[in-house]
């Protein structure tokens, strides 16, 4: 127990390690935005009256949901190359993300949807909304508003998972640190040195989102 | 204290050869008189020495046993040895030659001697023959699959810093993202090239440049300097004939570099 921490040996390291930190928080703004994109479709599709459009929504979900995402993963970077469609290890990755957190955000945004009530709708058209006033202003607000903790705590788990990534070569993060561990064999240094990292993105995303939930959920209740 | 062990059990061996087979080594001499040469080659080391289907050894050494008997004029004796008690064969006089993809190293010469190397494995990076690249240097943005941490990776970061050099966690998954299309080029050891040609039909692993190379030498045992300088003539002569070099490419995928050297 008397390991002597060579943190300074990692100082050559500074332009990889910023590199690798602006990558993950790249992979991890674009998931989150494209994630939500996507969740939001298939939650209406899901909660449609199509029952194509519903199936189809399920198949998504489970299918991605009851998956490993390295497996997408690999999927994406070495198995679409067989039918012609080669990517990028980022481009890749960001698609096997956004894909994986879209089945997620699907999920929870039609648990959402479900808690409006039928008469909530009725009420807002029985007002005079029409069908896609009602829905942004009545059911999506009403719905963010209940699975806001749920879709926060999802949006910093995708984030962790782009550690992931580094398996197909995407020099995010965890990249990095696999780097510098084999060329200067500090294995504890490197991987401690980004365990802080994480921890200040994931501490920075949840402040940011508490902030929008304050600015968008509670200032506006009190008008 | 393994070291202290290691040397007590090779002095033991090295006694016990001297007292069994006192300047008992047989010669190029006693070797033509008795017919046969005793040649130890591995089972276990593909494509130097495996055995086939049909539990026949094949390989790099097993030819060059074959051609080295061929040459000799006498029957071939072939015996399966391992990485650890290959030296103590030739000391314990048990085999009069030992072809077995063997490295040299002052240590080792110190109880059986070397010619000089027949063949080489080296590390490299391989690819199809439409990437026109003759050097590390010549790398620019063309994109190279490396395991991460290997000595290829490590030479490569060296040899070619601005290169497109792609990390991977582990050799197969270098190699599966070189086959699938995703990089241009892959920098691994000559013998995993090929055998990533010999199973994936239509996978072009040409040698584009080589990093490293280590030499392989054929041993024998102490007091037979008549054998050792036969083989050095067989060695030399067949690396200035291309024949090694043909059985480097037919075995390992790759010929011999020119300046290929000699003890």
């Amino acid at each position: 127990m008397d390991y002597q921490f060579r943190f300074g040996a990692l100082l050559r390291f500074t332009d990889e390690i910023v590199e690798g930190v602006l990558l993950t928080l790249q992979f991890s703004v674009v998931t989150m935005i494209c994630g939500l994109i996507i969740g939001l479709l298939v939650a209406m599709a899901s909660t449609g009256r199509v029952k194509a459009l519903r199936v189809a929504a399920r198949v998504y979900v489970e299918s991605i949901r009851n998956t490993p995402l390295l497996v997408q993963l690999f999927i994406v970077f070495f198995g679409l190359p067989s039918i012609g469609i080669r990517l990028g290890a980022n481009t890749a990755a960001l698609i096997a993300l956004s894909i994986n957190m879209g089945a997620y955000g699907a999920e929870i945004l039609r648990a959402g949807f479900e808690s409006v009530r039928q008469s909530q709708v009725e009420a807002g058209r029985s007002l005079g909304l029409t069908v896609g006033q009602t829905f942004r202003h009545v059911v999506l607000y009403q719905a963010v508003k209940a699975i806001y903790p749920a879709l926060a705590s999802q949006f910093v788990l995708i984030m962790l998972a782009t550690s992931v990534v580094s398996s197909i070569g995407a020099t995010e993060l965890f990249n990095k640190a696999a780097f510098i561990d084999s060329r200067t064999y500090l294995s504890f240094e490197s991987y401690t040195l980004i365990t802080l990292s994480y921890l200040v993105l994931t501490l920075g995303f949840r402040a940011l989102f508490a902030a929008i939930y304050r600015l968008a959920f509670v200032r506006r209740a009190h008008r | 204290m393994f070291k202290y062990l290691s040397r007590i059990i090779a002095a033991a061996l090295l006694a016990g050869a001297v007292s069994a087979a006192p300047a008992n080594a047989a010669d190029l001499k006693e070797i033509i008189a008795a017919g046969k040469v005793r040649i130890g080659v591995p089972a276990d080391v593909p494509p130097f020495g495996s055995v086939d289907a049909n539990n026949q050894p094949v390989g790099l050494d097993v030819d060059m046993a074959n051609n080295i008997a061929k040459a000799l004029g006498v029957e071939v004796e072939l015996q399966q040895i391992t990485g650890a008690n290959r030296v103590p064969y030739l000391a314990t006089d048990r085999l009069d030659i030992v072809i077995a993809a063997m490295g040299a190293t002052p240590e080792r010469a110190l109880q059986i001697a070397f010619t000089s190397p027949y063949a080489a494995l080296s590390i490299g990076v391989f690819g199809p023959d439409s990437i026109a690249v003759t050097s590390a240097a010549e790398l620019t943005d063309q994109t190279v699959a490396v395991a991460r941490g290997t000595t290829q990776d490590l030479m490569l970061s060296e040899l070619a810093p601005n290169a497109n050099i792609q990390r991977f966690d582990d050799d197969a998954t270098a190699a599966a993202a070189f086959l699938s299309g995703q990089t241009q080029l892959l920098a691994t050891a000559d013998v995993v090239a090929k055998d990533l040609m010999d199973k994936n039909a239509g996978a072009e692993l040409n040698p584009k440049f080589i990093m490293q190379f280590s030499p392989c030498y054929i041993g024998i045992q102490q007091g037979s300097p008549e054998l050792l300088r036969w083989l050095d003539t067989f060695v030399h002569v067949g690396l200035r004939d291309g024949s090694l070099s043909e059985l480097s490419e037919k075995w390992i995928g790759t010929p011999l570099p020119a300046n290929f050297p000699s003890i």
